[in-house]
């Protein structure tokens, strides 16, 4: 008992360190998905393969890997960046390819109907997409993102390649240290479990409470 | 239902744990030797992906010599100690140093070589233009400063003990391996790594990097095998007997060991 | 380094990383095998089962959906040795946390496949006299496995990037080789972006198996080919 008492610091300044990140990871991914995805769908000739192909490359390589390019390939060309910010930046760039999907499965979904009917009415394409498609696609977009939050909440644990000893991290340095490996990564694991079950239920009520009526 | 599914399921079950039953040696035993692949000059996995490196070629003569097989394995060095307790590799022979902490959970055997602590620092050009070392020994592990050293190392330990535990708060960042500490050195994300002395000349070499000075910590080498197994710790301790005794010892001991 | 150097030495490095890649789709393989005989099991009880039997495997996805996959590895291959004296190699407790991992998720495409096979079929096949398990067999589960190819695909892509993360209990696949090498040749982008065009041509060659597949699979009437008449 006393030693589950003692893992306690150290695993919760682990936990600090993945709240950080994900906070600022999330948003990022966001954002990248969004613009991403309107890329893919409305970008014509030029944006368009750029979007697909910064989704082939994200999808389709180990975030690990992604992170130690980040890290410690870009220093090459010129960019350094601080651990933290590389974790971010990394994190963001991958979630944001998946989260790219689930947008542009949204905007494919909605009807055609919705974009003539809004040009129909004068709006320009920047109007009817930031009027009419977003908040659709926001909308029918939750349930495909929140899972990829999810996935972001439990890969947070790879921060440890960069230096950032986070939640997994801290449980590493306990389990060597004590050799007591069940007991801690029980307990990290259950944690992780608790913020996905929370983040899960957080985002079902705010998919409940936006949802449009008939849509 | 049961055909379908539940035998299937047993069969790739025996097939599994057939991969995790160890290959049985015909006639000579087979020992694993577990080792950190980033630990030039003592152990390393080189561009071929072969092991390499003076505890490597010391113990294949032993091996030859006491007439057992040997199977290189690189492991994450912080889980090593756990590796070895748990069995996937019989024994540690790359540059481990002997510790208090460390025998609480394994055998050593008897040292077979000393070194210190070395601290590392980037090389800047001054007004003259010629290249020093931006830090000195003592501003190095000041206060303040950030540090690198490999995680589950006598390094780690020593800033821990002496620095951070005597109320000196310098900023320790811990790697997988002392040779991403010192890609960091030279990226400039932290000012100065500390690692074992032979280690650090291997770093250093062609890079713009200085050994700033050594921290004499003494530290003795030994292989470390499980607790309790006198088979083996009896096997290598003699064997490392007989190769120092002989002309291979210091040819590998001038290969590896002296000079940069 | 100018080019020709760099491309000399990706080209030296090419057959260790080809092993290491031979290993990494290995573990794929039995992780992939794993996720397929637990997974389809655990679907027919997440959609078929009983109060009990539908709250246990809840409980297994939540552990093992909720559990990120580097925990779900320390725990197989450390923690295993901790609570029971059984010490599994590197290779089989990856495949153990990955592959039960992967049952996890694919219990939930098959679930989905399941669901979306239409109504009728099961009424259709027990009035012909089949038992309900029988109707399950041939009726439910060839349509459902079709639905969840695209799933499937996916979740091969997603098992083979968490590969990357098996050397945290001592495995040596592509992604380790390459950082072996990178450390011993200081080449570290070039040696990094190769390993990522190896992973990236594994990931679109397994989804374009998937793809051939699902065209030989192909249910007449069903899909992409031709509108599906069912009412």
């Amino acid at each position: 008992m006393s030693f589950l008492i003692g893992m306690m610091p150290p695993l919760l300044q682990g936990f600090s360190i993945t709240l950080q990140l994900i906070v600022c990871a999330i948003p990022i991914g966001l954002v990248i998905g969004v613009m991403v995805a309107v890329g893919r769908v409305y970008g014509g000739i030029a944006l368009s393969p750029l979007a697909w192909g910064y989704q082939l490359l994200f999808r389709g390589t180990p975030l690990l890997l992604q992170l130690f390019i980040i890290y410690y390939g870009l220093p090459h060309c010129g960019i350094v960046l601080s651990p933290f910010v590389s974790a971010i930046i990394a994190f963001g760039l991958c979630s944001g390819a998946y989260h790219s999907e689930y947008f542009r499965g949204a905007i494919l979904s909605i009807p055609d109907g919705q974009m003539n009917a809004a040009r129909a009415l004068g709006m320009s394409k920047g109007q009817s997409v930031f009027s009419v498609i977003f908040p659709q696609m926001l909308r029918k977009a939750i349930p495909g993102c929140t899972n990829e939050i999810v996935y972001l909440i439990k890969y947070s644990s790879l921060a440890y390649i960069v230096t950032l000893v986070d939640l997994t991290g801290q449980g590493r340095l306990i389990g060597y240290a004590t050799f007591r490996f069940f007991e801690v990564f029980l307990i990290v694991g259950l944690i992780y479990l608790g913020m996905v079950t929370i983040v899960l239920r957080l985002l079902t009520t705010v998919e409940a409470k936006v949802r449009i009526p008939g849509l | 239902m049961f055909e379908r599914f539940v035998m299937p399921l047993i069969v790739v079950c025996m097939l599994l744990l057939g991969i995790a039953i160890p290959s049985i040696a015909d006639d000579k035993p087979l020992y694993v030797d577990g080792i950190d692949a980033g630990f030039p000059p003592f152990s390393y996995i080189d561009e071929n992906g072969n092991p390499d490196g003076f505890d490597v070629e010391v113990l294949k003569w032993i091996a030859n010599e006491m007439g057992f097989e040997v199977k290189i394995v690189p492991v994450d060095w912080d889980a090593i100690i756990p590796t070895l307790k748990l069995g996937t590799i019989d024994m540690i022979a790359s540059g481990m140093t002997i510790t208090n902490d460390r025998l609480q959970q394994v055998d050593f055997t008897d040292p077979y070589w000393t070194i210190d602590l070395a601290v590392v620092v980037r090389k800047v050009t001054n007004d003259q233009g010629e290249s020093v070392p931006e830090l000195n020994i003592f501003s190095a592990v000041a206060a303040g400063q950030t540090v690198g050293v490999q995680r589950g190392t006598t390094s780690q330990t020593w800033i821990q003990e002496n620095l951070i535990d005597e109320g000196v708060a310098v900023n320790q960042k811990l790697y997988d391996s002392f040779l991403f500490a010192v890609e960091d050195l030279l990226i400039g994300r932290v000012n100065a790594a500390i690692m074992d002395e032979p280690t650090a000349r291997s770093a250093i070499a062609g890079r713009e990097l200085a050994l700033v000075g050594t921290i004499n910590t003494g530290e003795i080498y030994g292989y470390a095998v499980r607790k309790g197994d006198v088979t083996l710790l009896s096997l290598l301790n003699e064997g490392l007997k007989r190769i120092k005794a002989t002309d291979e010892w210091e040819r590998l001991v001038e290969k590896w060991l002296i000079g940069s | 380094m100018d080019s020709s150097q760099i491309i000399a030495l990706i080209g030296r490095s090419l057959p260790a990383l080809f092993q290491g890649a031979g290993i990494t789709v290995l573990l794929m393989g039995a992780c992939l095998g794993v996720g397929v005989l637990c997974g389809i099991p655990l679907a027919l009880v997440h959609v078929y089962g009983g109060y009990w039997s539908r709250s246990a495997a809840g409980i297994y996805d939540r552990v093992f959906r909720g559990f990120p996959a580097l925990v779900l590895l320390f725990l197989f291959y450390f923690g295993l040795g901790n609570i029971s004296g059984l010490s599994v190699s590197p290779f089989v407790a990856v495949v153990l946390a990955l592959g039960l991992r992967s049952a996890a998720y694919q219990a939930q495409i098959y679930r989905g496949g399941m669901l979306a096979v239409a109504e009728g079929q099961m009424d259709a096949a027990r009035s012909l006299g089949m038992t309900k398990p029988q109707a399950i067999c041939f009726a439910i589960l060839p349509q459902a496995l079709y639905f969840s190819l695209p799933g499937l695909a996916n979740e091969y892509s997603i098992l083979l990037k968490d590969t990357a993360l098996a050397f945290t209990v001592g495995v040596v696949e592509l992604f380790t080789k390459g950082k072996f090498i990178a450390v011993q040749t200081r080449a570290t982008l070039p040696i990094y972006l190769t390993v990522g065009a190896l992973y990236l041509l594994l990931t679109y060659a397994g989804i374009f198996c998937f793809w051939m597949t699902e065209r030989l699979a192909h249910i007449p009437g069903l899909g992409w080919r031709s509108r599906d008449t069912e009412r």
